[in-house]
Parts: structure tokens; sequence; C-alpha cells
């Protein structure tokens, strides 16, 4: 059966260290690498620092909820905010090949979401975006 | 995250501890920025120590590269954990930061 947890965020930038620390203790038995985890880590704070810096157009306190599913070979996790509609999957790639001078500062948060995790998933439900990603544990 | 600064020459070694993420960029910002400004060009950032990175820390890395680039400076960085620099390559910027394995290195191509 599926092991599920729910956790509830606020729109602070310092939650994404505290989600990692909560993965890190769920997924503790099932002995994922290292690897896995600091992508994990990495794909979700990516997330978070997204709808923490543009979510919201008020200063108040939102809540941000995760949802852990334990899979046989992975993690499948469900991010839920309440913030202004922001699909990922429809965000332009950006050209990682140009040179210094001619990258743009930032717009490679949700490019390392996509290189990061095995699925990407997001609709729009009750004025909620839910974003649901998949990762695999390879054994690589 | 923590940042240890040590002056060789002319040659700046930022060392950084912790983690560099959303949270804690803006301090490597404020730390970075008014250095270069303040004349230093040739700059070694040390890996060594860095558990964690984000896109967040990565655009601040991009700022200085650009900064030093166009007054002719110099930015190396070494000593990066494998997982590190899976980023830095998931990014496209291991073509755009010159990456070697430690300081001594470092210290060698900085020149």
């Amino acid at each position: 059966m599926e092991i599920q947890k729910k956790v509830t965020l606020v729109n602070k930038l310092s939650e994404s260290e505290r989600l990692s620390k909560i993965i890190e203790d769920f997924a503790e038995e099932k002995n994922f690498s290292l690897k896995f985890l600091f992508e994990i880590d990495v794909a979700l704070d990516e997330i978070l620092t997204n709808i923490v810096s543009y979510a919201y157009n008020d200063k108040a306190e939102h809540k941000i909820l995760v949802r852990l599913f334990s899979l046989k070979d992975g993690l499948k996790i469900q991010v839920e905010d309440e913030g202004i509609a922001f699909n990922p999957l429809q965000k332009a790639e950006p050209d990682i090949t140009k040179s210094v001078m001619e990258r743009p500062i930032g717009g490679l948060g949700i490019h390392m979401v996509r290189k990061l995790v095995d699925e990407l998933k997001y609709k729009r439900e009750n004025n909620k975006n839910i974003l649901t990603l998949i990762k695999i544990n390879s054994s690589t | 995250m923590k940042i240890n600064q040590e002056k060789k020459g002319d040659v700046l070694i930022l060392g950084l501890k912790g983690r560099l993420d959303s949270n804690t960029t803006g301090e490597l910002e404020k730390t970075i920025v008014p250095l270069i400004e303040g004349g230093d060009h040739k700059i070694i950032i040390d890996f060594s120590e860095l558990d964690y990175i984000s896109s967040a820390g990565l655009r601040t890395l991009l700022l200085a590269a650009k900064k030093l680039k166009s007054v002719g400076g110099i930015i190396i960085l070494c000593s990066m954990k494998e997982f590190i620099k899976e980023i830095f390559e998931m990014a496209g910027f291991t073509s755009i930061f010159k990456i070697v394995a430690d300081l001594g290195e470092a210290e060698n191509e900085v020149g």
C-alpha cells in the first residue's frame, strides 16, 4: 500500500530546507541514494521558491500543501498552492548554450525541475495550482 | 551559509560553506558585488564545504561572472562535489565557468 504524508508549509524561502528534512525522514526506510534525495530537494526548492516569489500579490502568509507518496521505486510529490494560476509546463525552455554575457540572469528554476524529475503534471482546480512530480530512484 | 574570505596577492578566495539557495544567495551577492566593484578582479570560489546549490545560487554566480567579464576579470570555481557539479551541467554552466578539481589548480589557473 502507498504510504502518504501531508505537510503544510507557509510562503517563506526557509521552508525548503525544512521540507528537505521531512522528506529525508519520510524516505528513511526506502534507502534512496543521496543523489536521489539531493535531486528531489533541489526540484522542490525550485518549485517552492517560484511559489514564494511569484504566486501572491499580497504580503500575507499563505499555506502551501505538500503531499508525499511513497512509490515502490521512488516518490510522488504533490504541491498545492492558492496563488495566481501558473503552469510551469508552459514555460519556454531557456537557451543554456549562450555565452556568459548573453545569458539572462534567472529563469532556470523550472528548467532544473524538468531535468531533475521523471514526470511533471500540472492542473488548476478550485483556484489552486496542483503540481505533481514523480521521481524514480534509478540504480545508477 | 558562511562565506570565508582570503586574499593571496591580488587573488581573492571565497570559501562557501553550507547551502547556496534562494534563502542565502542574497548574502553572496551582497559580499561579492562590492568586492568586484572595489577592484577584486581575480576570484576563486572554493566549493569544498558547499553542500547544496539551487538555481538561485547559480543566479548570483552568473551575475558575478558577468561583472568580472565586463572588467576583464576572471572567476574560477574549484573543489565541487559531484552532485553540485551535476546541477552546473544541467544548467549549462559548465561551459561558461572554469571549474577545476582543487584550490591549487585554481591558483595556477588564475596566475
